[in-house]
């Protein structure tokens, strides 16, 4: 071949993988997409999801379809994500758990910060801390108090050891320097009815399962881990108001994509996200579940993470929650 | 407004066409998920989600209530005509539903499941609309040691679960506990036995481990020895046969109200739901049947019984979601969700504050029942012609129904290598003589068992003396003492409490 | 009238092998059972039974160990003497090959996709037992096979993908 022709071939080529994937990008999204929840149908996580791709549907332009593949306490959806192709069509929707949490006590074949990618982080699930009605402390400062007294022990339910719920009240105990019995439940819904039967003195646990006992009359809130109160209890302050500062910040639901998709695609991506946030109508919807649904950039969230998963690498060592 | 009033506003509303449509609609999913091995209520509702978000509250609960017992409905007719159970809740069924099937009573059987689980779904209903308040206060008196001891006492029928000795039973059961504690563990946070799989760090399936044990290794009895009971033919149009006779329904009426009273008692207790239910019907109708060794080879009141009880048991589970708000299981969350975002708020006072959503899910529960009724008599003739099948085609399909089943639970291939190593196994156990059904029963309790032990020691600070400081769980320890020594001594005195196999000569 | 011998002690030679078979069938099911306890004993060694004045992930499991050996050595003494009758003699050879089927279907599953894995199955299932002519197993197999799909991919909207053929 002449020189001339192999310089037209190559330019031809590198035109065809230019435009390939600027076209990619270009007519992204061009057919439906995948948002992989990392639990079983049904879970607050599963819940988020679903109501969150009614605005993508709108400002994407296509079908978003959910996928539970749940095991592995949330790690094979994240695997099946990080394996998946990086065309901008399987997108995973994460809990922070299999981020920030599950790394630390598991051995799990993928780095969350260096095998997917951050797209954008989405709103504060915030946890709530319960006891039962007539237990005689009404928040953090009288509960602290009550359980200094010779003889007083503050049993805890968590919804799992190891579990976010968990971790943050340990951040909590530790920032209040104050002794916890913890007494670990397969779901926080157990934590709850164990507090309302009063095996347990309080439990921390996602907004939805304290709705019930609170709106009835059973059961209070102490406290809120996280920046917002809660609408169907705007009295409660959070822990940071009643002077406890700890690393619990909010919790979040966050998008992911695997390794490798194009800058492009993720910035289509993170646009729509950014305007779902913005959606009045999801606004209401997520409301209704106490979640809020804040916009985060990758760059914000992503600093965040680290800093969480940070202290809570911290805390899983001298917790005891090994690896293996 | 008062029950009466309550139940005639329901009815009305439930009788509603849409309502009725969504009621049927439900229970007529449920049916086909609960016919297909291995899906289960919470996969039946999973597919159906997105479909109830835009309905009202009232239908979307309906129709969800619907899937939800539809499926228990459902779960028999494999275990019946092929010894696969669908869910843990059907596996007891398989001991003397497939006996009756291979004897020519496979219609007989899917009959009295059906009729059973209608009756007893009933009763379940009722018990809903007037205890549940009650039984939710009581509920909450239970912690960790109650459920510890409780737990033990289930365990303890393992020993009446099959006609061999009760040391194998027993050891069975320890096994199953064994393949329980595989996963990590909730209590401590270790990942134990997962040899870094990551499939297992949520444990081992159970639907996997269930099909393998009951199903494949029952195909493969079939297709790999010399000697093949021949599975006797059901008579094709002869509804006076296809259906029980005198004596199995005269023997299953009293069962079928056991189960729905245990059923919805012990499914009302926050975590256990329909399995529990049905091993514990059985077990008692054993101990208290004139002729426990037909138990085994075909009994009806061991199909009537438990799976009366399993229903009840669905049911009953409601009770927490209704009362308390909380639930217990992935039926009962979605459910909660759907009744949050309208602003329904589950509590005791559920009867007063939303009366019109309340009586309008109950009717429409028992609606829903009689529906079911309807539908599934005429089927059993359908499903028991099944059997027509010649077996050198029905083996293979009941493989393929295995597969597909266990995939369908968790789309997971690994549970495909988990299927066939307890088939394996299974076949061992089965010429060793070692009952499944009680390492069944140790997996199902294995969770809660130790979940509750661990949680008493942590509250106790390491003192065993927790179980008999607390009335409710000092009773059943007592309980299982005398389970335990009765036995013991009548053995010491000669009498023989175990059955054990004929002796031939 | 029968000759009595010393060895003759009221069975049967016959009979008198089915009871050393049973009684060595139970005995290697306890010494399997045995094993079990041992192997999981050793595979959950490292794991502390205490943890910090709390119960710790091993405890469970070394009561569990503990209890099982206790049954298995009671099933060791309890061993029966006849067995159950009528069950004719087992193929170990055709079980060996149906799990075998099973696991390859495992295996394949990702190359080959549901239906032609179910049509492997059936087929290799049908020539084990009682085959017919290759020609009618096949069409039977692959009209099975094709069912299964329908039914189970398209209506139920079970979802095989990732799969090379056919979902």
């Amino acid at each position: 071949m002449s020189i001339t022709l192999k310089l037209l071939l190559t330019i031809f080529l590198l035109w065809t993988v230019f435009v390939g994937s600027v076209l990619a990008a270009d007519t992204y999204p061009s057919k439906n997409i995948t948002l992989v929840v990392q639990w079983a149908g049904g879970g607050s996580t599963d819940l988020a999801a679903r109501e969150s791709t009614v605005p993508l549907q709108k400002y994407l332009g296509r079908a978003v379809v959910i996928k539970n593949v749940a095991g592995g306490s949330g790690a094979l959806g994240t695997v099946e994500v990080m394996r998946a192709k990086p065309d901008g069509y399987t997108v995973l929707f994460s809990s922070p758990g299999p981020i920030i949490v599950l790394p630390h006590v598991a051995e799990v074949p993928y780095d969350p910060f260096k095998d997917i990618v951050n797209v954008a982080g989405l709103g504060a699930a915030p946890i709530v801390i319960l006891a039962k009605k007539d237990a005689p402390y009404n928040n953090l400062k009288e509960m602290d108090a009550y359980f200094r007294q010779p003889g007083k022990e503050l049993r805890y339910g968590s919804a799992g050891a190891g579990t976010v719920n968990h971790l943050w009240m340990v951040m909590l105990s530790r920032a209040m320097k104050l002794r916890m019995t913890h007494v670990p439940f397969p779901h926080s819904g157990e934590g709850v009815t164990n507090v309302l039967g009063g095996h347990v003195d309080v439990t921390s646990t996602e907004p939805i399962t304290a709705i019930a006992p609170v709106k009835e009359g059973r059961a209070k809130l102490l406290a809120v881990f996280g920046s917002d109160h809660i609408p169907y209890a705007p009295n409660v302050q959070t822990v940071k108001e009643q002077g406890y500062t700890t690393a619990a910040q909010d919790l979040w639901h966050a998008f992911y994509v695997p390794k490798g998709t194009s800058q492009a695609i993720i910035d289509k991506l993170t646009e729509a996200i950014k305007k779902a946030s913005e959606d009045p109508e999801f606004k209401t919807i997520a409301a209704k579940t106490d979640r809020s649904v804040k916009f985060m950039s990758a760059k914000d969230f992503t600093a965040l993470t680290k800093a969480q998963s940070a202290v809570i690498a911290d805390i899983a060592k001298a917790e005891g929650l090994g690896k293996k | 407004m008062d029950p009466v009033q309550g139940i005639l506003f329901g009815l009305g509303r439930a009788m509603e066409p849409q309502t009725l449509l969504f009621c049927f609609l439900g229970v007529l999913w449920g049916t086909l998920i609960g016919v297909l091995p291995g899906i289960g209520p919470t996969g039946g509702l999973t597919i159906l989600l997105p479909l109830t978000s835009g309905m009202d509250l009232t239908q979307a609960m309906v129709m969800m209530a619907g899937i939800y017992y539809g499926t228990m409905y459902g779960g028999s007719t494999t275990s019946i005509l092929a010894a696969v159970p669908g869910e843990t809740a059907s596996v007891i069924t398989v001991l003397d539903g497939h006996q009756m099937a291979m004897k020519g009573r496979a219609g007989a059987a899917l009959a009295l499941a059906a009729i059973g689980s209608f009756v007893a779904g009933t009763m379940a209903v009722f018990g809903l609309a007037f205890l549940a308040p009650a039984l939710a206060s009581l509920a909450l008196d239970f912690g960790p040691p109650e459920y510890f001891t409780l737990a033990l006492l289930g365990l303890s029928t393992a020993a009446l679960l099959s006609n061999v000795s009760l040391a194998k039973g027993l050891s069975m059961a320890v096994i199953g506990l064994m393949v329980g504690t595989v996963g990590m563990s909730v209590i401590t946070g270790y990942q134990r036995y997962t040899f870094g799989r990551i499939e297992l760090i949520s444990g081992v399936e159970i639907i996997a481990v269930l099909m393998g044990l009951f199903g494949v290794a029952e195909v493969i009895e079939t297709v790999a020895m010399t000697f093949r009971p021949e599975l006797r033919r059901e008579p094709l149009f002869d509804l006076r046969r296809i259906f029980p006779n005198r004596e199995e329904t005269g023997r299953s009426i009293g069962p079928m109200l056991r189960g729905g009273v245990i059923g919805f008692f012990v499914g009302a207790l926050p975590g256990s739901g329909g399995a529990l239910s049905s091993y514990v019907s059985y077990a008692l109708e054993k101990k208290i049947s004139k002729h426990p060794e037909q138990f085994g080879t075909g009994a009806p009141e061991g199909v009537a019984g438990p799976e009366a009880a399993n229903n009840a048991g669905a049911t009953g589970a409601l009770v927490p979601l209704l009362t308390l708000g909380v639930p217990y299981s992935v039926v009962t969350a979605i459910m909660l969700s759907a009744m949050v975002v309208h602003g329904v708020f589950p509590s005791p006072l559920l009867m007063q504050r939303s009366p019109e959503f309340f009586w309008t899910v109950v009717s429409s529960m028992y609606i829903g029942n009689v529906m079911l009724l309807v539908l599934n008599l005429p089927l059993v003739g359908v499903w028991a012609a099944l059997l027509r099948v010649p077996q050198r085609w029905l083996v293979g399909l009941i493989l393929v129904f295995c597969v597909t089943g266990v995939y369908a639970a968790n789309f997971s291939r690994f549970d495909l290598l988990v299927v066939t190593i307890a088939g394996g196994i299974g076949v061992l156990m089965k010429r060793a003589q070692l009952p499944a059904a009680p390492l069944a029963l140790g997996m199902i309790l294995g969770p809660i068992l130790e979940n509750a032990l661990m949680q008493s020691l942590i509250l106790s600070h390491g003192s065993p003396l927790i179980f008999v400081k607390r009335p409710i769980a000092a009773v059943f320890v007592g309980l299982l003492g005398v389970a335990l020594l009765v036995p013991l001594l009548q053995r010491l005195f000669g009498r023989r409490v175990v059955p054990t196999t004929e002796e031939e000569m | 009238m029968r000759i009595v011998t010393e060895e003759d002690d009221g069975y049967s030679r016959d009979m008198k092998r089915e009871k050393w078979k049973t009684v060595s069938i139970d005995r290697i099911s306890s010494l399997v059972l045995l094993l079990v306890a041992f192997v999981y004993t050793l595979a959950g060694w490292r794991l502390p039974i205490w943890v910090k004045d709390l119960p710790g992930p091993a405890l469970t499991p070394r009561i569990l160990a503990v209890a099982l050996t206790v049954l298995a050595i009671i099933i060791w003494f309890q061993a029966q003497p006849f067995p159950k009758s009528g069950q004719g003699r087992a193929l170990w050879g055709r079980s060996v090959i149906i799990l075998g089927f099973l696991f390859a279907y495992y295996l394949m599953l990702p190359l080959l996709g549901y239906t032609l894995c179910n049509f492997g199955l059936m087929l290799g299932v049908r020539r084990t037992f009682e085959p017919g002519s290759w020609r009618w197993d096949a069409i039977g197999s692959a009209i099975i096979a094709t069912a299964a799909y329908f039914i189970f991919v398209r209506m139920f909207g079970l979802s095989f993908t990732e799969f090379f053929l056919w979902e």
